[in-house]
């Protein structure tokens, strides 16, 4: 598949929800009937395959491909559910020195002819592990949360990306775990402030929710539950993606109303 | 301010704002440029960073303590950054 796209979803700050965004990004695509293949790029500190809940069923890692003991095709491990979403999983007991950006480039080009989507979890920090990630990547999406430490770290990351030469229709941003009624209550930026702010095109904007924690734990991406309302951020992220002008608006409807309506709704709508 | 002010206090997400766009700001008017020379003697790096100091210093009204260059070797290729942060 010569026309693949490669994503690198990055940050800077660590625990914005990189790994979050990334399964469910991911999971997003696989159900459109998109072939996907996820690479975990945090080596030492791996987390994408606890998410998707494949943490048992990993044999081999990016290390062994890297190393010339295996294909990557041999080494990537399918989901449980979904065929068509894969995960080339890190080594916890490698370190990411062990990789070189060039590695990063040959693993991307040989995955790139069997996936639609490759989609890399880049680690937090901005030092080796973030040079290998972005070194193979078409497209940058850039997670922050809605706190002024993270949005530091997302502006200094932006500022790398167009040093490494990513034009500004390269990078995009996804606003995760918003609190829509604290931006109600003035306590909260909004979206809007901090895509002015950091001047990049807004991806998306996730709510903040339990939600998260819950699906983690199960070793699910929460978007294979059709009934679950975060889903609907993340699929409007994934249409985005495909080219289909989704309002941002509709990524936090239902997410902020208040009184008896909105409590009746959020029980109502609790699995 | 004290608690009789008459001056209307700024919400908590006003003051975000602002800080924010200080945090930002800031960045982007520091401005690095990355050069590579290759096969360069000492004096002549010592004289190539002096020259970054002294024109930032006379062309863009900035302190010298405004002005950092780095300099890193990796075998016979030098490179300087030099990050004017100015206002």
């Amino acid at each position: 598949m010569n026309d693949s796209k490669v994503f690198v979803v990055t940050s800077g700050k660590g625990g914005v929800g990189k790994t979050t965004v990334t399964a469910n990004l991911g999971a997003c695509l696989a159900l459109l009937g998109y072939n996907v293949c996820l690479i975990d790029a945090d080596i030492g500190l791996k987390n994408l395959d606890l998410v998707l809940g494949l943490e048992n069923r990993v044999v081999y890692t990016i290390i062994d491909v890297v190393r010339g003991n295996k294909d990557p095709l041999e080494a990537v491990v399918k989901h449980k559910f979904l065929k068509n979403l894969n995960l080339l999983a890190s080594s916890q007991i490698a370190n990411k020195d062990m990789v070189s950006e060039q590695d990063m480039i040959n693993l991307v080009n040989e995955l790139s002819k069997h996936y639609h989507y490759i989609i890399i979890d880049c680690p937090a920090g901005i030092e080796r592990g973030f040079k290998n990630s972005i070194a193979p990547a078409q497209q940058a999406i850039i997670v922050t949360t809605p706190e002024l430490t993270a949005i530091s770290d997302a502006d200094r990351v932006i500022g790398m990306l167009e040093n490494q030469g990513f034009s500004e229709q390269r990078v995009s941003l996804i606003v995760n775990r918003l609190k829509p009624r604290m931006v109600q209550r003035d306590k909260m930026v909004s979206p809007e402030e901090i895509k002015n702010a950091l001047a990049v095109e807004l991806l998306g904007v996730v709510p903040d929710s339990e939600e998260i924690i819950v699906s983690t734990n199960e070793g699910n991406p929460l978007v294979l539950d059709e009934r679950n309302r975060l889903s609907i951020p993340f699929k409007n992220i994934a249409q985005r993606i495909l080219g289909n002008p989704i309002p941002i608006s509709e990524d936090i409807a239902g997410f902020s109303e208040d009184g008896f309506l909105g409590f009746i709704k959020k029980l109502l709508g609790r699995r | 301010m004290a608690w009789w002010s008459p001056a209307k206090k700024d919400s908590n997400r006003d003051i975000a704002v602002k800080r924010m766009n200080d945090i930002v700001a800031n960045r982007r008017e520091a401005c690095a440029t990355a050069i590579k020379f290759e096969n360069k003697s000492e004096e002549e790096i010592e004289s190539i960073v002096t020259y970054i100091k002294d024109y930032a210093c006379r062309n863009l009204s900035v302190n010298e303590k405004d002005v950092k260059v780095h300099i890193s070797k990796d075998g016979n290729i030098v490179t300087i950054i030099a990050s004017i942060a100015y206002k």
